[in-house]
């Protein structure tokens, strides 16, 4: 059985090269992309896996959204200026307020620990 | 870095970025299209963007980004003609374009979203094998309506998880073109190795 095996892939390397190292490559593809699905799958129940890590795109509406925090709890929190209208990312409040993006982001970092704590 | 750049362009400039986004992965450019309307459909969530405003530019640009691919491919057509007069490989690219032909609009529904990496280079194929405009366009309508509502709705739906989203979503799609190109390539390969057979035993028998 696998002398046969080998047999016809030699014969196909030699035949069809172009072909079965297309085939080979789609083939180590889906092996790849299969096994990351069941390293997802294992991790799924993982709740670290599911949370959101804050990032500088993110506005005072989808914080609150995501964190279940209220807009007016978040706004004070982060220092959004007033009269910065539409919507601000962590980065355009950090240069509204004259500070560096960081800082935004560790008061935003300690608002989400504050209100995991008083959950 | 340039993801983290243009999620924060999208909040800044809104759907017309978003818009560009999805025209521009239709022409194989690296662009995080899904993560882009996966975020779009976050803000839709949070009510950042409204519904309409995120599907509508997506899919506007995702189905001009099509057009663009298939113009671009058409230009080349050129190209295949000459290979097509080739002694050896000609009969093969002559068979694959009028397979393109003939049922190549199912081909362009599903690499539309179900296979959806492989689409830029189905609209170059399809401009290149000068398949039916009209048709192309239609299936193209069909398929990216079906991909931006998943990922918009994905995206409006997990609003607070989509990083994971977007990782579990890119790598099925991944998984979905490897196993389709596994398959066929698979299929030419024992129809290629059947031909050869047969030659060969023709050979002997004569």
């Amino acid at each position: 059985m696998l002398g046969l095996m080998l047999d016809t892939a030699r014969k196909l390397a030699r035949r069809h090269p172009v072909l079965l190292t297309a085939f080979a490559l789609a083939l180590v593809a889906t092996v790849f992309f299969s096994a990351r699905m069941a390293y997802f799958a294992a991790h799924w129940k993982d709740p670290e896996f599911h949370m959101q890590e804050p990032a500088t795109w993110m506005t005072p509406r989808y914080i609150s959204h995501a964190w279940h925090i209220p807009p007016e709890v978040v706004k004070p929190a982060l220092q959004v200026p007033d009269d910065l209208a539409g919507r601000p990312t962590l980065e355009a409040i950090a240069r509204a307020r004259g500070v560096p993006v960081a800082v935004v982001m560790a008061e935003l970092e300690a608002l989400i620990a504050s209100q995991g704590a008083a959950e | 870095m340039i993801t983290e750049w243009l999620l924060s362009a999208l909040a800044a400039y809104g759907v017309l970025l978003l818009g560009a986004v999805t025209f521009f992965s239709c022409l194989a450019l690296p662009v995080p299209s899904s993560l882009m309307m996966l975020t779009s459909g976050a803000f839709v969530a949070s009510g950042d963007l409204p519904l309409a405003a995120a599907v509508g530019s997506a899919f506007t640009g995702a189905v001009l980004g099509d057009q663009a691919g298939y113009m671009l491919g058409r230009g080349g057509s050129g190209l295949l003609d000459r290979a097509a007069a080739h002694p050896k490989r000609g009969p093969l690219i002559q068979r694959a374009r009028k397979m393109m032909q003939e049922r190549g609009g199912l081909g362009v529904f599903f690499s539309r979203w179900l296979v959806s990496p492989l689409g830029p280079y189905v609209n170059l194929v399809a401009g290149a094998a000068r398949t039916d405009r009209v048709q192309f366009t239609a299936w193209s309508i069909a398929g990216e309506a079906i991909w931006v509502s998943v990922y918009v709705g994905l995206g409006t739906f997990f609003a607070s998880n989509i990083d994971e989203v977007a990782e579990v979503a890119g790598n099925l799609s991944g998984l979905l073109a490897a196993l389709a190109l596994t398959v066929v390539s698979g299929w030419f390969l024992l129809r290629a190795h059947r031909q050869s057979e047969r030659r060969k035993e023709a050979a002997r028998m004569r």
